[in-house]
This record gives structure tokens, C-alpha cells and sequence, in this order.
């Protein structure tokens, strides 16, 4: 069975977010709770002058899964329901046939632990 | 029906004369009035005379941005003076009129059972809130409006009699902005609800984020200590790889600015009616838990900690970043080292004065997460979790008040009465939950007994 993931409306402003990091390779089998990317979500558009809201969140797998193609890398900016990957339950099933439904994913907020421009942690 | 004229009354400095500009009004004529609404308001200037005390001018820092509104005493329809107001420049600059007890800015219409008790309609028929701005720098200038302009500090007070003036500091981060000066005009929700005298005070975190360790630093930092940062930011930054821009001359200066101020022990200078009084160090301070960040800025060579918001720091010339990452190193901050920052702050806070510390606490939860289980993190939760982070950072503050009898704004618990819509990103609160932090902070400072915030008598 193929499944797709997408990115979801995470936050009800969101447009797009940018792909921070991205876990696994594609080919790897995915058990529960696996990571998959971290993104960060910027609504500085909606609110350019006030103090905009940054999130940063990550997905996991609620479901045994292989990742069979990834379409995005870090620093993407991708919009809401672009596709992220593609799965599949089987790691050998062909890649011919649409995807039946989404990839169960949990997600939370995450912590960014330094700013960019900071002279590195300690 | 019956005329009450809006008299201005008594507000008299020794050795200054008050002057004041053209009336600018809040209100439309025919407009219906509450008792206590803010209809007006005029610049204002003290101007020494022959017999003003030697030494520094009261309102040195806040000169140009010092104004007073008019509230009637008396609810009725407003019929305003026509010539209280000639606009322009002769509404904007107290230059021309001094003022004047008797002086009548208008009318209220009403019936005279309408009149509240104790109102002499030949007396004091208008209650002043005074305010004042202190400039970032004296050239933002901005006299459109009630308080407006840039300022790193902005503060109202009012009331009579011979009491001290309570003051309350709102210190925190931008949740705090309505929460402090309200709906237009600004503060004249707590000059609503409070009886005085007291002041308010707002410093805001336009440039400097107010965490507890950079507030403990603020406390405690000398002189020498000041003028050795001063020196040491200026040589860094003209001296250092990237040329400064006028940008990032002006975001360092304000930035150095506001880090070598101490809010929580100013002293201010309250002309009220009955003369000019100072008010003491803060009798409240209100906090913000949100200001804590999981990591703050250190300098490698003279130790004094920083924390700007990054997208602050976003909005900052080349030169600026250039040198943050050159002379800062960034300090991860565990829930427990920000529990010993606001430890110390206490504890140091104590030694001088009796302010008493309130602390916003953060929103626990967050709409936008959908997991079942803690398993896919990294250990340890509250360094990768936004939402356990919060839960041990308010559980942190519970064992602070108990520790140092802090109070806390319970903020989590308000944005849970009130629902999701009223604190979407847990920062951003709506008007109706900052009325409920202001009615909270009030119960919490008339419950430590601070004076001059008693609620006002019914209208």
C-alpha cells in the first residue's frame, strides 16, 4: 500500500514552511515514533511590522513505514499540501499506483536551540 | 437639564509655572460621556521662574513627551469649547497658555440628579491623568498622539490627597503590551479601575529582552561597569570587520541603551494637583516568563549577559551581527538555571527595596500538536518539547513563590477560561484576556496590600 505525506495545516495562518531538517534516507524502514523532518513554520507575512510569530515543529511516524522517495531537502520552503514523500508498507511494491491515503504522523512543537547568527553553543 | 462646566482645577509645581498647549479632543461633540471618561487631552511644560530650585528640572528625560488627559467627573452629553481647540502647532507645543484652575474647556449636559455625589459643578469638575514618554532618543519625535512617539518608557499616574503614589512596572515582553497600556488612550484602563494616587509604568522590549539575568544585571551593575560596556561596544563595533551602517548604529545605541538602564529601581518625578511628589522604586513589578529563552547571549570578555529577539536581530545592520558573533558566545539555559536567575534577581531585589515580584506564567499547552506519545523525543523533554518546556517552566515559578513569594499572573489558567482564540500563539493575547490580566494583577496587588491601587468607589 503507498501512502503520501504531505504537509498539513499546522497552524490555521500557515502558508508554507521551510524543511530544517530531514531524518531518514530514502529506503529506510520506519518504526513508530521514528523522526521524520523538522520544519519551521514564519508567519512574518501576515504580521510584518509586529512581533511575528516563529514555530518549529517535527514529524514522527505513527505507523511501520519504508520511505520509498523524499521530495523535499533542508531549506525548502515548501506550501501547504505539498508532498513531502512517499511510503510504502511494502518495501518492494512497485511505485506505480496513487497513494491510498496519508501517512499517520505525529506533531509537536519543538525547541530551535541557537539562533543562526550566534557564535555557537556551549 | 443642567450645564457642568469642565473646569480644569489646581496643578501647581513650586518654582514652575505649568503650561499647556490647545485642547485636543477624544471626543466628538455631542458625544455621550460616562463619568470618568477620558475626553481630552494637552501637552505639557514646566517652565522655571525666578524662585525654581536650583539643579536639575523635574522631567529632564521626559520633557517633550508630557501630557495630561481630562476626565469628566460628570456623565452627560459633551458640548466642547470652541475655542479650546485651534489645532496645529498650537495644539501640539505647550508654549502659549498657561494654565489656568478656573480655566473651562466645555460642558456636560445632564439632569441634575444625574450629577454624581460629591461633584461641585464650581470645583474640580475634571480628573487628570498625567502621562509621560521617555525618548529612545530625543530626535524620534512623534506628537501626533496621546503617547505616542518611541519610547523606552511610558507611564501614567493620577489620583489625590497626601498618600504615596503606589507604582506598578509592567516589565516583561510583548504580551504585556496591552495588558499595560490598554485600548486607547493608553492606560486609561487601569485609570478606570484604580482610585490612586498610583502610577503605572511600561518599559517595552522593543530592543532588549527583559530575562531574568539580564534584569538581575541591571540591578546590580555599577557605574564603571556601565562605562567600560559603553566603550566596549562602541570600539567593537566601529573598529571590527564590517562597517556600520546608520542601522546598526542606531539598534546598538537604543540596544545599550535600554541594557544600561535599571526599570526596577527609577525613581520618578509625579507633578500631581497638589504639587510635585517623587514616586520611590517600584512597589510592583510584573515579569514575564515568556522572556526566558532556551539560550542567552554571554559577552567572552566582560561577562554581561544580552537576549534580543531574533527577528530583532534579523532586522539589525551587518556590523551588528558581525558583533554578536564575535563577541558573544550563546549560553543554553536549562529550567533550572532560569530558576536561579530569577532566584538571585529576588534575592537581590530584596536586599534594597520591598518590591514585590509578579511573574506571568506561559500557556502550557499548544493547539497545533497531535502526538500520542513522548517516545519519538529526545531526553531530556523540556530541552526539546516546547509545550513540556512551558509545563516545567510554570512549575518552576509555583516553586519560586513559595520559595521567595513571587506571585504569579496565572496567564495559563485565563487563556484555558477564556479558550484558544484569545491566546492562538501563546504570546498574543486578545483585549478581552488582557482586561482579565489587568483585573488579576490588581487582585494580586490589593491582596499584597499595595497602596494606591484600591478600587475605585461606583459610578
Amino acid at each position: 500500500m503507498l501512502l503520501a505525506l504531505t504537509l498539513p495545516r499546522i497552524n490555521e495562518h500557515m502558508l508554507s514552511a521551510v524543511v530544517a531538517a530531514v531524518h531518514p534516507s530514502a529506503g529506510a524502514e520506519l518504526a513508530v515514533g521514528a523522526k521524520l523532518v523538522d520544519l519551521t513554520v514564519d508567519l512574518t507575512a501576515i504580521a510584518a511590522q509586529d512581533c511575528p510569530p516563529v514555530s518549529h515543529f517535527r514529524m514522527v511516524v505513527r505507523e511501520r513505514a519504508c520511505l520509498r522517495e523524499l521530495a523535499v531537502a533542508p531549506v525548502n520552503e515548501i506550501a501547504v499540501g505539498t508532498r513531502i514523500a512517499l511510503f510504502s508498507t511494502d518495501p518492494h511494491e512497485l511505485l506505480d499506483a496513487e497513494p491510498v491515503r496519508e501517512l499517520r504522523v505525529a506533531i509537536a512543537g519543538i525547541l530551535m536551540q541557537a539562533p543562526a547568527w550566534s557564535g555557537g553553543g556551549r | 437639564m443642567s450645564l457642568v462646566p469642565l473646569r480644569l482645577g489646581t496643578l501647581a509645581v513650586a518654582g514652575y509655572d505649568v503650561v499647556r498647549s490647545g485642547v485636543r479632543w477624544l471626543r466628538d461633540e455631542g458625544h455621550a460621556c460616562r463619568v470618568g471618561e477620558l475626553v481630552a487631552y494637552c501637552n505639557l511644560r514646566l517652565a522655571p521662574t525666578a524662585s525654581a530650585p536650583a539643579g536639575a528640572a523635574p522631567f529632564a528625560e521626559e520633557a517633550r513627551d508630557f501630557q495630561v488627559g481630562l476626565a469628566t467627573r460628570v456623565g452627560g452629553r459633551l458640548h466642547r469649547a470652541h475655542d479650546a481647540s485651534r489645532g496645529g502647532f498650537i495644539d501640539r507645543l505647550a508654549e502659549h497658555t498657561v494654565w489656568m484652575p478656573n480655566h473651562v474647556i466645555g460642558h456636560v449636559q445632564c439632569r441634575p440628579s444625574e450629577r454624581p455625589a460629591g461633584v461641585d459643578p464650581d470645583g474640580e469638575t475634571l480628573e487628570l491623568m498625567l502621562v509621560a514618554g521617555r525618548r529612545v532618543t530625543e530626535i524620534a519625535e512623534d506628537r501626533s498622539g496621546f503617547l505616542t512617539g518611541w519610547h523606552d518608557r511610558v507611564r501614567a499616574w493620577w489620583g489625590e490627597g497626601e498618600a504615596p503614589v503606589g507604582t506598578l512596572l509592567g516589565y516583561g515582553i510583548c504580551e504585556q503590551l496591552g495588558v499595560f497600556r490598554g485600548e486607547s488612550p493608553a492606560f486609561a484602563d487601569w485609570f478606570g479601575a484604580v482610585a490612586g494616587p498610583a502610577q503605572v509604568v511600561y518599559v517595552p522590549d522593543n530592543v532588549l529582552v527583559p530575562c531574568a539575568a539580564v534584569v538581575a544585571d541591571q540591578c546590580r551593575r555599577t557605574a564603571d561597569e556601565a562605562e567600560a560596556i559603553r566603550a566596549d561596544v562602541t570600539h567593537s563595533i566601529a573598529t571590527g570587520p564590517v562597517v556600520p551602517t546608520p542601522a546598526d548604529w542606531m539598534f546598538v545605541s537604543a540596544l545599550i541603551s535600554a541594557l544600561l538602564r535599571s526599570p526596577l529601581t527609577e525613581r520618578c518625578d509625579v507633578p500631581m494637583r497638589r504639587g510635585l511628589a517623587q514616586a520611590d522604586v517600584p512597589d510592583a513589578v510584573v515579569l514575564s516568563l515568556n522572556a526566558e529563552p532556551p539560550g542567552i547571549l554571554r559577552h567572552r570578555r566582560l561577562g554581561y549577559r544580552l537576549q534580543c529577539h531574533a527577528y530583532r536581530m534579523s532586522d539589525a545592520g551587518p556590523a551588528v551581527r558581525s558583533w554578536i558573533e564575535r563577541d558573544f558566545e550563546h549560553v543554553a539555559r536549562s529550567v533550572a538555571d532560569i530558576g536561579c536567575d530569577f532566584r538571585a534577581l529576588a534575592d537581590r531585589v530584596r536586599e534594597r527595596t520591598t518590591t514585590a515580584l509578579l511573574v506571568m506564567n506561559t500557556r502550557s499547552t499548544s493547539g497545533f500538536e497531535t502526538f500520542h506519545s513522548y517516545a519519538p523525543f529526545d531526553r531530556p523533554l523540556g530541552n526539546m518539547l516546547g509545550s513540556v518546556r512551558a509545563k516545567e517552566l510554570n512549575l518552576m515559578l509555583h516553586d519560586l513563590a513559595r520559595e521567595r513569594n513571587v506571585s504569579i499572573v496565572d496567564n495559563d489558567a485565563i487563556a484555558a477560561e477564556l479558550g484558544a482564540t484569545h491566546l492562538p500563539d501563546g504570546v498574543h493575547n486578545s483585549a478581552t484576556m488582557q482586561a482579565e490580566l489587568r483585573r488579576e494583577i490588581l487582585h494580586i496587588l490589593r491582596g499584597r496590600g499595595i497602596a494606591g491601587f484600591a478600587a475605585r468607589p461606583s459610578r
